[in-house]
């Protein structure tokens, strides 16, 4: 018996030791398997029709080069697993493009050819905190065309597939288009200035993404006349333009150019010196492009910028209701670009109100909810209960960001403006030697129907509404907290014509806002403004009646109140103590809903699937122990 | 547990756990794989000790570098001695190149990397034939567009779009494979005067200098009595600049050349200057400079006459013991000197090219000798002819 006892007790010991191995091995190998069911919604984890579009464009194979340091133990878990998803992703590329893709993998160890080849190829090491270098980057060539990612991080994992794929485009194109970029602000970045005392300044990251894809030029603020190489023009804050500058891009529309402008009535990250205040200080600039717009009927209104309650940002105090956090009912679903942009944030941003031009139609890109209004300037950066005070909704939604598409008209119809007579004195001498170069025909429409497209809101694109800046092992890397910078770009690839990239960026690493809540939030800010309201109301009409009553009595400037006074203070007090009680139950009401949901979908979250999986367990003992008994009962 | 459910966990166990490995094995092999391929040598066959003829040829330029008995020359120079540490420099760095990364690339596409032969129009490359003693080919390849790496602490605006940090390469006879190595191999040029040996004439402890037109009178001529002493005017006639004077004076000292002269003499722009150095060694150097005609640079000829003193004059108060050792200096001096001159006097036979900026101080007017007076703006010591 005690032999037999032994044994069992060392089958089991060893049987459980090699059910964990079985377990570990197995759930390696299955991880091994390129197997799975995406189930997010856009498909995030599956390769896009958007990169088997530029994989089928290629003509010659693309290379792409890993280089992972394996075997570094200063380097966490998470990055270790990070870099084997990395891996599966190259594979599918690797499968998807039939030979035209591939992968090498190196293992850059200190002072080896592998290391030699990634700096060749830009791809830096990073310090760890043992001193090793560790690498997990990629590039990506063909030919002499390279493009590299020189550190691959798990918080841009979501781009990544857009990285890969546009690395990939950028290096099978033999020329990138041109896009112009005009911009009252330093969005190109700007050297050091001792004289006017400006320090440098990188590029803003639009741009630098810009400038992946695209040959990027500046275009002067008071250009007269935009390149023909050109084909995109994006207009950024296009702030005391002179006309002429104006005519220019008058003229580059009707020649069928792209253009993408970017106006502000409250341009935040534009501070400039107010000229009104006898003090000094500095005011949000403005932006506009009055004659373009005049032509074609559109209207913004420089003095207001809009609030909305439904897409407020914060909340309590730190409401800020024209900080607008747009959701992807506040964008256009049947664009090309919108339709996959996720989120807006947009900073005191302006809207639209447009009587357009004949000829011309308008899509809204995005819009205000219906819980919304244009508010001045001053009360702008305003945050919590001042920001609502007086709100009154229009009760329409108001137009964002717009496309006019159709024939447009020069909004220069004499040609030219020439806003400086010649100089009197001018020799005669002079008209002979520096006689004008031939001028350029002035076109008075665009001869093929085109678009443009016009936002209301600059800050929109700054470093400080688009992106987050993180370091990663000594290296900065720009990480999107919302669409804006995938709106963007997207509405310049679209006019550029390569629309197979559009789709890959949606897939950005910003939170996805919990719309429920939100709606929640929003129906019990009504009612508490509506609370509000009702108190002011209330206040009012006592501190009137109050009047009325030391009018009638002819003591207006008595100390002593009167009994009724004192009622009717009485009574202000009570009210005002009941409305106050009112208001904190239903805030507290408020979180107490919410709190419920969260903690419900937490459990469901952690709870659900061990519940599932213990219940499962007992059913499957129960049922084992059945058939036992039976068998036990037919045996006996 | 029981015997037979342990032996099915264990069996299990040797599967999973083999085919796990299996995995694990073919990962770490890719990574291998891809280390395979870099780190071998560039030219593994080549023998530094073969190589007789090293031909450099990139479709504007060649040069032919061939040993000799005693030592390389350039073949298009008319066997201008080649300098010998330029051509070991490149055969050591090309024996010792390995492989950083490899493509494959078809010949259609080698013109993108300015990989094309020689000749072939736009897209050639550079390319470097080997050979030995009996003119055999030994290997060769074209050297094609550098690669560049993103240099963003480098404030110079050649560096916008990188620095050179390696090169395209392709090896003959490696068909469609093209190699990329981490050095970007500038030296390797086919102009043959980056090949010359640059030793070069120098004139020192000179004791009058004078410089004028050929077949007239110089334009001026300066002097000094003591090797240390000071600069004049040697037939008087104002102030001598002493800075313009020295400035002169050690550029016959240290002059460079670009390029031997070879074929007809070239048109000359105006007749030719001559400076006249005279040594305390007894040495006369005759240096004759032509401007060439549409170019800025001139055609230059040397001719060193004299021979030094073979005693050496005593100095005043010299001691007994002083007199041994000094004369021993002087002999072993003397030898240098004659071994030097000899050396000098066979490049009379050569014509040299020399840009116009590295003669200039020799190429000075006689006002420009001159001290500038008070007052005076000051002229430049470097006038140009």
């Amino acid at each position: 018996m005690h032999r037999k006892q032994l044994e069992t007790l060392l089958y089991s010991t060893g049987g459980i030791i090699a059910l964990i191995v079985v377990l570990i091995a197995g759930n390696f190998l299955v991880g091994t398997l390129n197997l799975r069911a995406d189930l997010t919604e856009g498909n995030v984890y599956t390769l896009s029709e958007g990169t088997r579009s530029v994989l089928s464009k290629l003509e010659a194979p693309v290379k792409l080069r890993l280089y992972y340091s394996q075997g570094s133990e200063a380097v966490p878990v998470g990055l270790k697993t990070f870099a084997k998803r990395v891996e599966d992703l190259l594979r599918e590329y690797e499968s998807a493009a039939r030979g035209k893709v591939v992968i090498e993998k190196f293992n850059p160890e200190p002072d080896s050819d592998a290391e030699e080849s990634a700096q060749l190829d830009g791809i830096e090491g990073q310090l760890t905190n043992t001193g090793e270098r560790f690498y997990l980057g990629l590039s990506i060539a063909f030919l002499d065309q390279k493009a590299a990612i020189p550190v691959l991080t798990p918080d841009r994992e979501r781009l990544l597939e857009y990285d890969i794929t546009r690395g990939i485009a950028q290096v099978g194109e033999a020329k990138k288009p041109v896009v112009g970029v005009m911009s009252a602000l330093p969005v190109m970045g700007r050297s050091l200035d001792p004289v006017k005392k400006q320090q440098p300044t990188e590029a803003w990251v639009l741009i630098q993404e810009l400038k992946k894809i695209f040959d990027v030029r500046e275009v002067r603020t008071d250009a007269q006349r935009i390149d023909d190489e050109i084909k995109v023009l994006m207009v950024i804050h296009p702030r005391n333009v002179p006309e002429e500058t104006e005519y220019a891009i008058d003229q580059f529309v009707m020649r069928g150019g792209k253009l993408i402008a970017f106006v502000d009535p409250y341009a935040y990250f534009d501070q400039q010196p107010d000229l009104q205040n006898p003090f000094g200080g500095n005011q949000a600039g403005q932006s506009t492009l009055y004659n373009l717009f005049k032509a074609w009927g559109v209207d913004i209104d420089m003095g207001k910028v809009v609030a909305d309650m439904t897409y407020a940002s914060g909340e309590g105090p730190r409401l800020l209701p024209t900080l607008l956090s747009l959701n992807p009912q506040a964008l256009n679903p049947d664009d090309v670009v919108t339709s996959q942009v996720g989120t807006l944030l947009i900073p005191f941003g302006g809207s639209f109100k447009n009587k357009l031009a004949e000829g011309l139609t308008q899509t809204v890109l995005a819009h205000t909810s219906k819980n919304a209004q244009p508010v001045d300037l001053i009360i702008a950066t305003l945050s919590g209960e001042p920001s609502t005070r007086g709100f009154q909704p229009t009760g329409e939604e108001m137009p964002l960001a717009i496309r006019l598409t159709g024939k447009f008209y020069s909004a220069f119809p004499e040609g030219k403006p020439r806003p400086f007579a010649p100089r009197a004195d001018k020799k005669k001498g002079d008209d002979g030697k520096k006689a004008e170069a031939k001028p350029e025909p002035h076109l008075k429409q665009s001869a093929q129907e085109n678009s443009v497209v016009l936002v209301a809101d600059v800050d929109f694109l700054s470093d400080g509404a688009a992106v987050e800046i993180q370091e990663v092992f000594g290296q900065r890397v720009a990480v999107p907290r919302n669409g804006n910078l995938a709106f963007a770009l997207g509405m310049i690839e679209h006019f550029s014509g390569d629309s197979a990239l559009i789709g890959l960026r949606s897939r950005a690493a910003f939170t996805k806002p919990l719309t429920v809540i939100r709606e929640m939030e929003a129906r019990a800010q009504q009612q508490y403004l509506g609370k509000i309201k009702e108190l002011e109301d209330s206040l009012n009409q006592t501190q009137e009646k109050l009047k009325e009553i030391q009018k009638a009595k002819g003591g207006v400037t008595s100390s002593i109140l009167t009994a009724e006074q004192q009622t009717e203070l009485d009574n202000f007090r009570k009210t005002a103590v009941e409305t106050r009680r009112v208001l904190k139950e239903l805030r507290k009401n408020l979180r107490v809903e919410t709190d419920r949901l969260e903690f419900w979908t937490k459990v469901i979250n952690i709870g659900l699937v061990p519940l599932l999986v213990a219940i499962a367990g007992l059913a499957l003992a129960l049922v084992k122990r059945r058939r036992l008994r039976k068998a036990q009962a037919a045996a006996s | 547990m029981n015997r037979k459910q342990f032996l099915i966990l264990l069996i299990a166990v040797v599967v999973l756990g083999g085919a796990g490995l299996a995995v694990v094995w073919r990962d770490l092999a890719d990574y291998r794989a891809s280390g395979a391929k870099i780190g071998a040598k560039l030219l593994p066959k080549l023998r530094i000790a073969d190589v007789a003829e090293v031909r450099l040829h990139d479709g504007k330029d060649q040069v032919t570098l061939v040993r000799q008995e005693k030592a390389w020359v350039v073949k298009e120079r008319n066997g201008y001695p080649a300098s010998f540490q330029a051509i070991s420099d490149l055969l050591i760095k090309l024996v010792e190149l390995k492989v950083t990364q490899s493509e494959q690339v078809g010949e259609s596409l080698w013109p993108r990397l300015d990989l094309a032969e020689p000749g072939a129009g736009k897209g050639a490359g550079t390319l470097i034939e080997f050979k030995d003693a009996a003119g055999k080919p030994l290997t060769q390849l074209v050297l094609g567009k550098k690669v560049l790496k993103k240099d963003p602490l480098n404030p110079l605006p050649a560096a916008k779009d990188g620095v050179p940090a390696g090169r395209y390469v392709r090896v003959g006879g490696s068909k469609d494979t093209v190699v990329v190595v981490s050095d970007p191999l500038n030296a390797a040029e086919a102009r043959p005067g980056r090949w010359l040996d640059k030793t070069f004439f120098k004139a020192d402890r000179i004791r009058t200098l004078a410089v004028g037109p050929e077949g007239a009178a110089p334009a001026w001529k300066i002097t000094r009595n003591e090797e240390w002493g000071q600069w004049r005017f040697a037939a008087g006639g104002g102030d001598l600049n002493p800075s313009a004077a020295v400035t002169a004076v050690n550029k016959l000292g240290s002059l460079e050349f670009d390029d031997v002269a070879v074929g007809p003499a070239p048109e000359a722009a105006e007749k030719p200057l001559v400076a006249v150095a005279e040594t305390f060694d007894n040495l006369v150097y005759t240096v004759r400079m032509t401007p060439r005609k549409g170019a800025k640079e001139y055609l230059v000829h040397v001719a060193v006459t004299g021979e030094a003193p073979k005693q050496r004059a005593p100095e005043k108060g010299e001691k007994p013991e002083e007199t041994a050792r000094r004369d021993k200096e002087f002999a072993e001096a003397r030898k240098r000197l004659e071994a030097r001159v000899a050396a000098e006097k066979a490049m009379g036979k050569w014509t040299y090219v020399i840009e116009r900026d590295e003669l200039g101080p020799l190429l000075s007017g006689r006002g420009e000798m001159v001290a500038p007076k008070r007052g005076d703006p000051r002229q430049s010591p470097f006038g140009r002819r």
